[in-house]
């Protein structure tokens, strides 16, 4: 493409200074002159950014707590089984 | 009045959240000598909160009640078993999995909900201190299921064997 050839493309001016284009110019690589100009919000935005970070900071617990002191020692008794509890299911009528 | 407890008459039947006084826990003492060829048993009473489904128990009968066990902050911290500012800046706002803070309330101070320190009590147990006053208070909605989700999480939490790789930033290769 010869010199002085002229593109017009939309894109996004974003806080740092770049711009980023909506697409790709159809100009070969190598220094081009550029001209802003502002443009009212077309109301859907070109790009969504991801909003405020949130951090999850959580963490595990560290340690057992300890129980109350005052401990009495008991004498199990041993059972031959441990059955699931009986639910009172409700059937459909 | 407190927005997050509400008292509970004796006769009100049990519910999740309920927060009972002088519970008899049993557990094994691993601390302890054994007896024979065993670990010797132990009971004490704590206080406890109910962990159990308030439609488990409500509708499906359930006789066998999850609790957690409830410890007073300030005595844990004069025990020196928590630092202060531990309970301060990452327990208050719930972000230790497996502890849980209760704010003070009419009837409780702050406390701490050991999530990892669990027991199932047969509900008629329960019932019976109850109506022996023992039960301090109810956790009040959502607070309860706050405290609940809170447990499930704790449990139901997926660990990573690491943390995913990420590409360098193109600024800085």
């Amino acid at each position: 493409m010869a010199i002085g050839s002229c593109v017009v493309l939309e894109g996004v001016l974003t806080s740092d200074g770049t711009v980023r284009l909506e697409t790709r110019p159809a100009l070969p690589p190598g220094r081009v002159r550029v001209r802003l100009e502002a443009m009212p919000s077309s109301g859907g935005e070109s790009e969504r950014l991801p909003g405020a970070l949130w951090f999850d900071d959580s963490v595990a617990a560290t340690l057992d707590l300890p129980r109350p002191g005052g401990t009495e020692h008991t004498e199990p008794r041993e059972v031959s089984e441990r059955l699931p509890e009986r639910l009172g299911f409700h059937e459909e009528p | 009045m407190s927005l997050i407890y509400r008292p509970a008459p004796p006769d009100e039947a049990v519910s999740q959240g309920d927060i009972f006084d002088e519970c008899p826990i049993l557990f094994w003492d691993d601390a302890g000598p054994d007896v024979g060829a065993r670990m010797a048993s132990v009971t004490v009473r704590v206080r406890a909160v109910v962990l159990t489904q308030a439609c488990d128990l409500a509708q499906q009968k359930a006789t066998r009640v999850l609790v957690a066990v409830v410890h007073g902050a300030q005595s844990l911290i004069d025990r020196g078993v928590l630092k202060s500012n531990l309970i301060r800046d990452q327990l208050r706002s719930h972000r230790v999995y497996g502890w849980y803070f209760l704010p003070a309330g009419p009837a409780l101070p702050e406390s701490v909900v050991d999530l990892r320190d669990l027991h199932t009590l047969p509900r008629r147990l329960l019932e019976r201190l109850a109506t022996e006053g023992k039960r301090v208070c109810r956790v009040a909605t959502p607070y309860r299921e706050h405290l609940a989700q809170h447990f499930a999480t704790t449990y139901s939490r997926i660990g990573l064997p690491t943390p995913y790789e990420t590409q360098p930033d193109s600024a800085d290769s």
